[in-house]
């Protein structure tokens, strides 16, 4: 896999360093080669030198926050299976979400638009593709959650940490089977490779040895997108199965994120300027990474469209119509807020948010306060107890 | 200095961190790994025994808060003192066996100095327990990265969060009813270590899966048999029934595998279960437990081996390990070596022990698990 250039920023400073530029310039988010080369190899592999931890410090409960969510998690498991009725009959060209009318209006109503000549049935089909691309994509997002989960129970030296990480392992199972049967039984089948963005933030995420990385990757930016992004989607499908499948997936994920702002606030409090830095970048590169993937730039290329036109139109397009993109960030800036990334040092990823319009969501609410309420597994039992 | 500095190589640090803490290195234990993390595109669920397995494990979760009874008072010295009563077996066996040997560093021991050392002799057994099931938690962790097949993550990761259970159960166990802990036996380390350094993920099922977990079995066989204390019987109960599903996903892996293994590659893991195999025997001598007893390790390494009983124990320890070898047809390969190798172990008599009525009274649960992942899919 090819990626580009990393960011300058060691050579220039950050006055003659133009980020928004950087963010928005179509040739460095097209120039990413397909993630895939070959879409029939169907393993990859990613080299691994995280120590493994042993900690002799079995005193559970020491870490009570963490201790509480890994209670929680014990007693908020579902079944993929059972807890879901896979008897509904799906079509494909009735779940959409209806999109945005004034973002469709963007792309279908002016000329320069590179969809301005599809016609009635091609709008369909993109519908169709889009739905089938983005599960596709949570469905590979949830495998890099799995595989950086197990890889957190491993390399996290704090035992309550272990023990919370371990029930999100078999959680991440759950989220990959209940995708991928959704697309196998009721889309039509997998038809998206892992997107170039996506597979390559996962793999960097999975290179890094240093564990607190992990968290940040996955725990943070991934999944803080992942909560928004079927948020979304979980209100405007009108699909039931999808609809129950969505929330179920959304309570556990809830929980995901709170752990990761509650190990990373206790992490952090001890770093330097220097090292928060580093995290800082790595959140910015990761939170361009997760907006990149949603130029859809395969489905594009499967529609005949030419993606570079797609994705110069689409980041032209005006402020006030980019409702989704933005809602996106609503989880992963007041949760950097909370983890003092955002102020940290000279307010450096404070800026970068601005440069990318997204630090309007800062004093939203962050993760680590609402997870409880976002847990509808437990509403439905105490629904169904009475 | 930070927290980070637990997670570095010595010799591999990043840039811009500072080095390793020494007042973590007590507390923390790193392993050097180098492996691959692999990402399956292929989703279908086309491993029928594995995908059982896998629901039936989602149907299998208990909650060590929960479903133990955690206010059964326990006084360790009454249990040890039940338990010889109740089996007939006198409390410090086998090592009490050494009492009549002659010059012995125990002879002069009474009833009540055996009761003492077989309380902490039961402690250092769960402590055992307790960092083995740390170490499956992390090896099994490794699985769930490493295995190719998405069956095999799957399963594996309800195996991580039982894992996980199982520490938080002896831990408190230990915490709460017992008077010590020991650090973890140096074999036992030295096992597990090796099979997280190793790249290649199959010795991982074969070490953990195969031998740690089959020696385990038998292991919590052997007390869940013999001691009356309730809060233990029916922890060692839930964690068996979990321990079953284990072994059975290693077998059920590792068969697959091993049908397309060349010659040279097979080879190397028939002699790795041997090493294994060698390396678990070696840490059913507790060398952690004799030097608070003011006994060197040296002199009971010279006595107790040869003794009758201790080896009658320390071979009903491998009576899962060997016939699973058997299935798995790491026994009869190369003209026999391994089962040379077991029969100087004086091991080889468990090759057929599981269908024999005996293997059931160690509560053996992983042939009918088996036999369930062999059937038809049901929904």
């Amino acid at each position: 896999m090819t990626t580009t250039e990393p960011m300058p920023t060691e050579e220039i400073t950050d006055e003659a360093f133009d980020f928004r530029a950087y963010a928005n310039d179509p040739d460095r988010i097209t120039e990413f080669s397909a993630f895939n080369d070959d879409v029939t190899t169907l393993i990859h592999a990613v080299e691994d030198n995280a120590d493994a931890i042993f900690t002799w410090g079995y005193d559970k409960g020491e870490r009570a926050r963490l201790d509480k969510l890994y209670e929680k998690a014990k007693v908020s498991q579902w079944n993929g299976q059972t807890d879901l009725d896979w008897s509904i009959d799906v079509d494909p060209y009735k779940v959409l979400a209806p999109a945005d009318p004034a973002e469709v209006a963007y792309f279908a109503e002016n000329p320069e638009s590179p969809l301005y000549k599809l016609n009635e049935k091609e709008w369909q089909d993109l519908g169709v593709e889009s739905m089938n691309w983005s599960l596709s994509q949570f469905m590979h997002g949830e495998q890099g959650a799995l595989l950086c989960t197990a890889k957190i129970v491993e390399t996290v030296p704090w035992i309550d940490a272990k023990y919370y990480a371990a029930t999100q392992v078999v959680d991440e199972a759950r989220h990959v089977e209940v995708f991928a049967q959704y697309l196998d039984q009721k889309l039509d089948g997998i038809k998206y490779p892992v997107n170039t963005h996506l597979g390559s933030l996962l793999d960097d995420i999975i290179t890094d040895s240093r564990w607190d990385m992990t968290y940040l990757g996955m725990q943070i930016m991934v999944e803080g997108l992942a909560l928004a992004a079927f948020g979304f989607m979980q209100q405007t499908t009108e699909e039931p199965l999808l609809k129950k499948l969505l929330r179920y997936v959304m309570s556990d994920e809830a929980r995901h994120v709170a752990f990761g702002v509650l190990s990373l606030q206790e992490v952090y409090q001890e770093l330097t300027v220097a090292e928060l830095r580093d995290r800082q970048e790595f959140a910015f590169e990761a939170a361009l990474q997760m907006r990149d993937r949603f130029m859809r730039q395969e489905v594009w290329e499967r529609m005949g469209v030419d993606v570079k036109d797609m994705v110069k139109f689409t980041l032209a397009m005006p402020d006030e119509l980019r409702i989704f993109q933005k809602m996106l960030f609503s989880k992963i800036v007041p949760n950097c807020k909370k983890l003092g990334l955002l102020d940290a040092g000279d307010g450096w990823l404070r800026d970068r948010f601005t440069d990318i319009g997204v630090i309007e969501f800062e004093n939203w609410v962050d993760t680590a306060d609402e997870y409880a309420d976002l847990d509808e597994v437990a509403k439905d039992r105490a629904l169904a107890e009475g | 200095m930070t927290i980070l500095d637990a997670s570095k190589h010595d010799a591999n640090q990043h840039d811009g961190q500072p080095g390793a803490n020494t007042a973590f290195d007590a507390l923390l234990d790193r392993v050097r790994s180098e492996f691959d993390t692999t990402f399956t595109w292929d989703y279908e669920r086309s491993r029928d025994g594995l995908n059982r397995l896998y629901e039936k494990a989602k149907r299998s979760q208990w909650n060590v808060s929960d479903d133990l009874d955690w206010s059964i008072d326990v006084d360790p010295e009454r249990a040890v003192r039940l338990q010889a009563e109740a089996t007939g077996i006198p409390a410090g066996m086998p090592a009490r066996s050494l009492l009549d040997v002659k010059g012995s560093p125990v002879a002069s021991w009474d009833d009540d100095k055996w009761v003492e050392f077989a309380v902490q002799a039961q402690s250092a057994s769960l402590s055992q327990f307790l960092h083995g099931e740390q170490g499956a938690l992390l090896c099994t962790a490794r699985l769930v990265e490493a295995v190719p097949w998405i069956d095999a993550k799957y399963y594996a990761a309800t195996q991580v969060v039982d894992e996980a259970r199982h520490v938080e159960a002896f831990g408190r166990y230990l915490d709460e009813k017992m008077p010590a802990t020991y650090p973890i036996n140096e074999n036992l380390k030295s096992l597990i270590d090796q099979v997280l350094r190793d790249e290649r993920w199959d010795l991982v099922y074969l070490g953990m899966q195969v031998v740690i977990e089959g020696l385990a079995l038998a292991a919590f066989g052997l007390m869940l048999g013999t001691t009356q204390e309730p809060l233990l019987k029916a922890m060692l109960r839930y964690v068996m029934a979990d321990e079953a599903r284990h072994v059975a996903f290693g077998i059920l892996s590792l068969q697959e595998l091993y049908e397309d293994m060349d010659a040279a590659e097979f080879r190397v893991r028939q002699e790795f279960a041997y090493e294994a195999c060698n390396m678990m025997r070696r840490r059913t001598l507790n060398s952690e437990l004799w030097p608070s007893f003011g006994i060197s390790n040296a002199e009971i390494e010279a006595l107790l081996p040869s003794q009758e009983s201790q080896q009658r124990m320390q071979h009903l320890l491998f009576s899962k390990i060997v016939p699973n070898c058997k299935k798995l047809g790491l026994l009869d390969l190369r003209d026999g070596w391994l089962r040379e190798r077991f029969q100087e172990m004086g091991i080889i008599q468990y090759e057929n022990w599981e269908n024999t009525a005996e293997a059931l009274t160690i509560g053996d649960a992983v042939e009918p698990i088996l036999t369930d992942a062999a059937g038809p899919v049901t929904s």
